[in-house]
């Protein structure tokens, strides 16, 4: 099985772009018109309108979010008035992927999208600078009652599942960029997974962007019934451009009674892209949600992947690795709020800077009045690899319950002279040797990751790690 | 006109009217060095300006400056212990005495540990400090028994900033008591405590600073000690008494080799709202810390631990450990614990934290119990063992006792 997955990614090839050439391209800019345009074009109902422009109010009064959780001075270099809001590169999604458009099916060819599909998922979303182009669920899974449709088709499509559960995890006043993404939220992915089915191959959903100054705003639901199972993987990439792109996504989870759900993420944007993401799930009694994010790409990063425990037994997992090069700063971590008794949360961090690069986990374990016997665990390890780098770890932990175990331990350190000794001693080149231990440090979260993706992880690491000894 | 001299009795007004010319005036009518005043007036203007800070787990809203009275007749603090030293040549006196007599050696440290600008508190401090402890200890000199120093806000008074600067000459040795107590009042008081250590080249501290003010006291204060070459400090910060205290509190690594090892203790009751924000900044090369700070919160009590490692991009081969420990003795308590790492260099020898949060070990109570011992003694041997680290770095036995029972008292 495992040499049957072998697939031949060519990494070199991500920086690549194609031709622009839009059906439709949003004015730069946000404003009251283009969300009204960009809401009839997807023909919506009323309600999302309206939901969409009360966003948009919240969105304008809301300032640069630079204190507290978010603070961040690099937040103030983005300029909204030169992003497209709204960019349309086809028709609607095809579930027949010759019908996809040439020069997007190259993109994602490339990418060895299709391949992976045919050889280990159970369905494959594709989305290409606003909207999903492409999107296909296994026949055996789609009997079962399961569904796996872009966000766009499934607010037609599933229209009371879709009003129950939108914004009622993240609301657009969370915070200025999920008030941002509830308005002009373009694709995604919707899942359902009805009661007792499980899943046991990932669905996937592929995230490009493709234009400059292009602002991608996918939002995604994914509902887990009562002792449901699934895994949704997620990646991300785009070109190169010489100026700033915006990727501000909202993702709500519900995991009901006894269900199970992984979200995996591994995110390799650009870096002149600002990725300000919200992600949040809710844990009902004894289900089990897990977070594995990866953050290798992007200019800057805030990403806080949170659990809320709001069941007895319910379990919580994130587990991410950050690695920050030159111009980048990954400001990742996790929340877990525990609100019902009995929860167990658990936090594993590993980042890594170099060339100037800057890695910050900020994160919260709050333990709510009521949430008798909590446990969280928290580790963070932050490697430095160079005199021009950087770490903070800056965790929160509120705990307002007497009956709680909290344990949170980190370090911070530079990679041991003597492990390097121990490795250039048997012949190994100083570069191998280095991106060897990086990788070993990496390890815990590597493990967790599908076989190809693990690699996929392991060489894109590799490469950054090129040239890394002077 | 007496806000920052003995003696006169002209009513002050509150902080609401004060202004920079009367803050300037008084200064100047109390004889006081120009650069002095000018560092009053510079305070009371960016006090005046600034917006408070955004300390969002400590509970201000209460508390309006603008109606507190300074005190007309500031008490110069109880110190015990100033004959002994100025047998070997070491100078403990209060802070308005030593600057008709050494203006010029205070005039070259103060402020430089706790920046008065830092923010709208320590613009407070800087500017109306009316009097405090100066001490000073010569090269060579070591001292055997503790000073004591014990700030009391009076009955009747509302709002007081003593101002303790403390600089310790190369290869001198000390230790130093800082205790603020406060009696019950029928409003609610303020006590703005700034601290400046200077620790010289080789030199070592052993520093307790004691807080257990009345439950209508707010205690806002701010401490540093600055660590010069292969300076070594040990200190014990205990957080027991007032309403709501903030204490930010630094000790600065300056010079290569120089060391601290740092106790704390938080004990936060009824409706104690108790903020504690250490740093550990490590600028020298080789430098160590290790803190451990002890938490116990029972009843409505709330106590937040902020404490940061930060290593300067310049700094080399820095081993530093961060730990706290918080126990939860009722369900109604909070504590909140922020235990954050800054490193912008990866010279790093060992850099690490850790933060527990838990309540009694029911375990150990059915063992002690099967021993014989009743369940609440059982709690209270657990909790005074949970504190013993920080109680026996008391450098004084009497207090150390004195501080035990109060603790407890309360459990």
């Amino acid at each position: 099985m495992v040499a049957e997955l072998n697939l031949d990614f060519d990494y070199s090839k991500y920086g690549f772009r194609d031709e622009e050439n839009y059906i439709y391209k949003a004015p730069k800019g946000l404003t009251e018109e283009v969300v009204r345009e960009l809401s009839a074009m997807k023909n919506e109902p009323e309600w999302m309108l309206q939901r969409r422009l009360k966003a948009l109010r919240i969105f304008l009064q809301k300032p640069v979010p630079l204190t507290g959780m978010w603070a961040n001075a690099d937040l103030a270099n983005l300029d909204y008035d030169q992003i497209h809001y709204f960019v349309r590169a086809g028709e609607k999604p095809q579930h027949d992927w010759d019908a996809v458009p040439q020069e997007i099916k190259n993109t994602f060819e490339r990418l060895g999208i299709p391949e992976a599909e045919r050889k280990f998922l159970a369905g494959v979303g594709a989305q290409y600078e606003s909207e999903v182009v492409y999107h296909s669920l296994r026949e055996e899974w789609q009997k079962l009652g399961v569904i796996f449709l872009d966000t766009d088709t499934a607010l037609h499509e599933q229209p009371e599942l879709f009003k129950q559960y939108f914004g009622t995890i993240i609301p657009a006043a969370d915070n200025k960029y999920a008030a941002l993404n509830t308005a002009v939220w373009s694709g995604g992915s919707f899942v359902y997974v009805p009661a007792g089915v499980k899943v046991d191959i990932p669905l996937q959903a592929y995230f490009r962007i493709n234009a400059e100054n292009m602002g991608q705003f996918e939002r995604t639901l994914i509902i887990i019934e009562e002792g449901a199972e699934a895994h949704y993987i997620e990646g991300c990439t785009a070109p190169v451009y010489s100026t700033n792109s915006l990727h501000s996504a909202v993702v709500e989870i519900v995991v009901k009674k006894g269900g199970k759900f992984r979200y995996t993420t591994i995110q390799n944007w650009a870096n002149n892209i600002f990725n300000l993401v919200t992600k949040r799930a809710i844990a009902y009694e004894d289900a089990q949600m897990e977070w594995v994010d990866g953050n290798i790409g992007s200019r800057l990063t805030m990403k806080y992947p949170s659990v809320y425990l709001m069941g007895r037994g319910a379990r919580g997992e994130v587990l991410s690795v950050a690695y920050a090069g030159r111009g980048q700063h990954q400001d990742a971590g996790a929340k877990m709020v525990h609100i019902a008794p009995d929860t167990t949360s658990r936090i594993t961090n590993k980042s890594v800077s170099k060339d100037g690069g800057k890695t910050t986990y900020r994160g919260l374990a709050k333990v709510a009045p009521g949430a008798i016997n909590s446990k969280i665990n928290v580790n963070c390890d932050a490697l430095i690899l160079d005199e021009h780098s950087a770490s903070d770890t800056i965790p929160y932990i509120e705990i307002e319950e007497e009956q709680t175990t909290l344990a949170h331990e980190a370090t911070v350190g530079r990679i041991g002279e003597e492990q390097l000794f121990y490795l250039t001693s048997r012949g190994i080149p100083e570069a191998d040797a280095l991106s060897m231990i990086v990788l070993g440090f990496m390890e815990p979260f590597t493990r967790e990751l599908p076989m190809e993706y693990a690699l996929e992880l392991n060489r894109l690491i590799q490469m950054e790690m090129e040239g890394s000894v002077g | 006109m007496a806000v920052l001299t003995n003696g006169s009795t002209s009513p002050l007004g509150t902080l609401g009217t004060l202004s920079v010319a009367q803050v300037l005036e008084h200064s100047q009518a109390a004889n006081e060095p120009a650069w002095l005043t000018e560092m009053r007036g510079a305070a009371w203007s960016a006090f005046q300006q600034m917006e408070a800070p955004k300390w969002r787990r400590t509970r201000l809203d209460e508390l309006h400056l603008e109606t507190l009275q300074l005190a007309a007749h500031p008490h110069a603090p109880e110190l015990l212990g100033a004959d002994k030293a100025a047998e070997q040549g070491a100078i403990f006196v209060p802070l308005r005495d030593a600057l008709t007599t050494h203006a010029d050696l205070i005039g070259s440290k103060m402020g430089q540990g706790v920046p008065p600008l830092a923010n709208r508190y320590s613009a407070l401090r800087a500017a109306l400090w009316q009097n405090g402890t100066f001490l000073y200890v010569p090269r060579n000199v070591e001292l055997e028994a503790p000073l004591h120093i014990r700030y009391t806000l009076p009955a009747g008074e509302q709002a007081h900033f003593p101002y303790t600067l403390v600089i310790v000459e190369a290869n001198a040795r000390v230790s130093l008591i800082e205790e603020h107590i406060s009696v019950e009042s029928a409003t609610a008081t303020l006590t703005g405590a700034t601290t400046e250590l200077f620790i010289g080249a080789g030199a070592a501290i052993r520093y307790a600073s004691i807080q257990q003010q009345n439950r209508t006291t707010y205690h806002i204060g701010g401490q540093v000690i600055t660590l010069d070459r292969d300076a070594s400090g040990e200190w014990v910060s205990f957080g027991l008494g007032g309403k709501v205290q903030h204490i930010e509190a630094e000790a600065r690594m300056q010079g290569d080799g120089s060391r601290i090892e740092w106790h704390g203790a938080t004990f936060a009751t009824e409706q104690q709202n108790l903020v504690i924000v250490p740093w550990l900044r490590h600028i020298g090369t080789a430098t160590e810390s290790h803190l451990d700070f002890k938490t116990v919160v029972a009843d409505q009590g709330y106590s937040v631990f902020d404490g940061m490692i930060k290593i300067e991009h310049d700094s080399h081969a820095t081993s530093t450990r961060l730990e706290e420990h918080a126990i939860h003795l009722t369900p109604n308590s909070r504590s909140d614990s922020i235990p954050g790492l800054m490193i912008d260099t990866n010279d790093v020898a060992k850099a690490g934290h850790a933060s527990t949060s838990g309540q009694v070990d029911e375990e150990q109570i059915f063992y002690m119990q099967a021993r014989g011992i009743n369940p609440a003694d059982a709690k209270r041997l657990i909790v005074m063992g949970f504190f013993e680290t920080a109680l026996s770095a008391i450098p004084h036995e009497i207090t150390r006792e004195q501080v035990a029972a109060h603790i407890e008292g309360r459990i």
